[in-house]
């Protein structure tokens, strides 16, 4: 393995591979910070440009993308409301009340520092454990996948700021509208009033509809309240002590990203959810989440960015593809002749060494651009609120557009723009939405698959060992306000 | 196939008369080439391919546009506004067939078929401590045990889940001996089954291979006319006692607006499969597993609507619902 790793640093700790980390890195700033564009489409953007590149700095290149777009999109999160990434939408609950609060500096920073070490932890875990997490990812079949989105939904309670009735109408919205589309397993059309919704309601653009557009129509009503919102911007501490206090919930938080990410279609979305409800759970200052506690964008950011290593476990060890970057990570592979597979180990063991060697190199570049570009886009703040609104209203059809290249996705914003302030006006929160929009067709395709698998026999689909344990966790998630401590409620 | 040749030689006719769009002119700029595919994929990569070939035998810019979406809806959607002049393109596969059988809006006909590029058959996989050894194996346990075993394919009413009807009824497999478990995707089933929580998978020859070549799957059987060279053991359903419709492929082609005229689909056709045949796009589909497939207009055409009569035949057997 040491040799290995020496043999892969002198493969990255070349003038041309880090010229390839750089150039990811950058554009999984941008990517990364666009709403609309993830780093799965930044990805497939680059990946004709690796055609003519060596392999090394073809994957080193696609690799730090990906990294880079985890860290970045908090930071619209925190600005305007507006998650870069589906993983950061979870980052703006608590980001963009700091940031009104005018903290938006400390929040930058603590979110690129949790990021920071959310990776770091998580890429240890990746060297030391990416063969032996490859079984568990296998481990994950209909019934416990099933499962997996019931504690998910569990989380509902405790991410529920207010009225538990409110946040249960935002699941069940969110849950209706999955619906919309494809039958999953039998194949019929369910509301698909337009040809394009024959996949369903696009996630992306619904999600920038729900956030940020909606933050948008509040922008314009308060346009005329005066309030500096960078009081503390320019004296943010950016000294790794900040984030001391956090270090358990760093820990935790990407302990739980680096696993859930193993996962194959579990992604940094469901790493940052639950790993902000457990936050929540534990945290002393419980009750302040959603209302801008630190904690809950250590939370969230930690898990998102762990989530990533995660996704490579599978990747590199068995050739499954854990998310959507994961799956164009394959295709680039595929490109230089390398086959991802069990094999690759074996075959090839210079390619997920440099991936190793590439991430930890990429890390300081990352943490730096962050640190210094924080004190740059806190200015953003500072901007009045009409003409922030009016940019903000632009990214947000431009990154829907983006997203499909289709005007189909702008319409489904601006939509869900409207439902979304209508929402709000009604205190019912985002969160329970997003949960479910996120979790529904998991939790409806792999109950039926393993109903199927069952003969239709339901008890036989819970008593696989993982799934019976997942059950009875929600169902003491689901139960514990009813014992224990009561959290006040607002 | 005579209604075809009539139905070509009006549309040339039509063509002659009404665009003035001659072959010899063609391509006379840029040329779209619309995916139905996310970025990224393998169909993705090899549009890619294909793309920077052309563009260096035509002389033209290739720009692929990636329109994926309602599984392949909006790529259809994008074809049906272009203009049938060649300069727009389209990448399809056999999962369009699938989405013909859903939609209300797209069939086989709202594009014309202008050539296919590769084929890849359909093949059954085990993991190898499953007990199955064979396809005789296989049949003999599911009659034992209806209902305990389950394949995993991708969707319902997809070419995967009509080529495995077409094996269980050549073995004479009733309704519920072997439960159809649709996922997502292949590769999703081909990663169900590799964690035993399905017995076999329907799946092409490159998503298994890795696993085979690591002894974490067998091929069971393969539904081509000849053995695989890749998994030379592996029968094919007709050496097991299982004959099949051996045509029925899982394709990708290029499709273009309909009423696109002939010569023009002709033309470009040539010029693909030249492509097709530089060294790096052989090393390309070697390095994939695909099998090279050429069908020019006429006779992908034909291919295609004989896959569509089948899949319509096949999922009204299987009571599937489809439009």
């Amino acid at each position: 393995m040491i040799e290995n790793f020496l043999h892969a640093a002198a493969l990255v700790l070349t003038v041309k591979v880090m010229g390839a980390l750089f150039f990811g890195v950058l554009v999984g700033y941008f990517v990364g910070a666009m709403p609309g564009l993830t780093s799965s489409i930044g990805m497939a953007l680059l990946i004709p440009f690796t055609f003519g590149l060596e392999p090394i700095p073809a994957i080193v290149m696609l690799v730090s993308i990906y990294m880079a777009s985890d860290y970045a999109g908090g930071i619209p999160a925190i600005l305007v409301n507006a998650p870069g990434q589906p993983g950061s939408a979870v980052t703006a609950f608590d980001g963009y009340p700091m940031c009104n609060r005018g903290e938006s500096g400390l929040a930058l920073n603590l979110a690129i520092m949790a990021s920071g070490a959310g990776a770091f932890i998580s890429l240890l875990l990746l060297v030391v454990s990416a063969q032996v997490m490859a079984s568990s990812a296998l481990a994950f079949g209909p019934s416990e996948y099933f499962a997996l989105a019931i504690i998910g939904l569990s989380l509902i309670g405790v991410l529920s700021a207010g009225s538990t009735l409110k946040a249960i109408i935002g699941l069940l919205f969110g849950l209706t509208v999955v619906t919309i589309g494809i039958d999953p397993i039998r194949g019929t059309e369910r509301f698909v009033f337009h040809p394009y919704l024959i996949d369903g309601i696009p996630f992306l653009p619904a999600l920038i509809g729900l956030f940020a557009l909606s933050e948008v129509f509040v922008m314009i009503e308060t346009a005329n309240d005066r309030i500096d919102r960078v009081k503390h911007a320019s004296s943010a501490n950016h000294s790794l002590r900040t984030l001391m206090p956090y270090r358990r919930t760093v820990l935790r938080s990407s302990l739980i990203g680096y696993f859930i990410g193993v996962i194959p279609g579990a992604g940094a979305s469901i790493a940052s959810l639950v790993s902000y409800g457990v936050a929540k759970k534990l945290s002393r200052t419980g009750t302040s989440f959603g209302t801008g506690n630190p904690e809950g964008i250590v939370a969230s950011e930690a898990a998102n960015n762990a989530s990533v290593s995660g996704a490579l476990a599978p990747l590199l060890s068995l050739g499954i593809p854990g998310s959507a970057s994961a799956a164009v990570l394959i295709g680039g592979l595929t490109i230089q002749g390398l086959q991802p597979g069990p094999l690759l180990f074996a075959d090839n063991p210079e390619i997920p060494f440099s991936i190793f060697v590439g991430l930890l190199a990429g890390l300081p570049i990352m943490l730096l651009i962050g640190l210094f570009g924080a004190r740059l886009w806190v200015q953003i703040t500072r901007i009045p609120r009409p003409i922030i609104a009016t940019v903000v209203a632009s990214i947000c059809m431009l990154g829907s557009y983006a997203a499909a290249n289709d005007t189909f996705e702008m319409m489904v914003t601006a939509t869900f723009g409207v439902i979304g302030y209508v929402l709000r006006r009604c205190d019912i929160h985002p969160a329970p939405i997003v949960l479910a929009l996120v979790l529904g067709e998991m939790l409806e395709a792999n109950l039926r698959r393993a109903m199927i698998l069952a003969n239709d026999n339901f008890l036989t689909v819970i008593s696989h060992p993982i799934t019976a344990g997942l059950i009875l966790a929600s169902i003491l998630v689901l139960a514990s306000p009813l014992f224990g401590r009561k959290p006040a409620a607002n | 196939m005579r209604a075809l040749m009539k139905a070509a030689v009006l549309a040339a006719a039509a063509a002659g008369l009404t665009a003035p769009v001659a072959a010899q002119d063609y391509p006379s700029g840029d040329i779209r080439y619309i995916l139905h595919v996310k970025p990224g994929g393998a169909t993705d990569v090899m549009a890619r391919r294909l793309a920077d070939g052309l563009q260096k035998a035509l002389g033209v810019n290739v720009v692929v546009e990636n329109r994926d979406g309602g599984s392949g809806a909006r790529q259809m959607a994008q074809l049906a506004r272009a203009k049938p002049d060649g300069q727009t393109i389209g990448s399809v596969t056999a999962s369009h067939l699938g989405m013909f059988l859903q939609s209300n809006t797209f069939d086989a006909d709202s594009v014309t078929w202008a050539c296919n590029m590769v084929l890849d058959p359909y093949l059954l996989a085990v993991r190898p401590d499953s007990g199955i050894d064979s396809l005789a194996d296989l049949v003999k346990k599911a009659k034992a045990a209806p209902g305990e075993l389950s394949v995993a394919g991708f969707g319902e009413a997809s070419g995967g889940q009509v080529a495995w009807q077409m094996f269980a009824d050549s073995a004479k497999l009733g309704d519920g001996d072997i439960n159809w478990v649709p996922y997502s995707s292949v590769g999703d089933a081909v990663v169900a089954t590799l964690g035993g929580h399905n017995d076999i998978a329907i799946a092409y020859t490159d998503l298994v291979q890795q696993h085979v070549k690591a002894g974490t799957l067998k091929v069971i059987g393969v539904m081509s006319t000849e053995r695989l060279p890749k998994f030379p053991d592996a029968q094919t359903y007709a050496e097991a006692g299982y004959p099949v419709d051996t045509t029925w492929q899982q394709f990708r082609g290029i499709v273009m607006p309909a009423e696109t005229p002939a010569e023009i689909q002709d033309a470009l056709c040539g010029t693909v499969q030249e492509v097709m045949q530089t060294p790096e796009m052989v090393k390309y589909i070697e390095d994939s597993d695909l099998v090279p497939g050429f069908m020019g207009h006429e006779e992908f055409t034909e291919f295609v609507h004989a896959q569509d009569e089948a899949a319509k035949t096949w999922t009204a057997k299987l009571g599937i619902a489809s439009n």
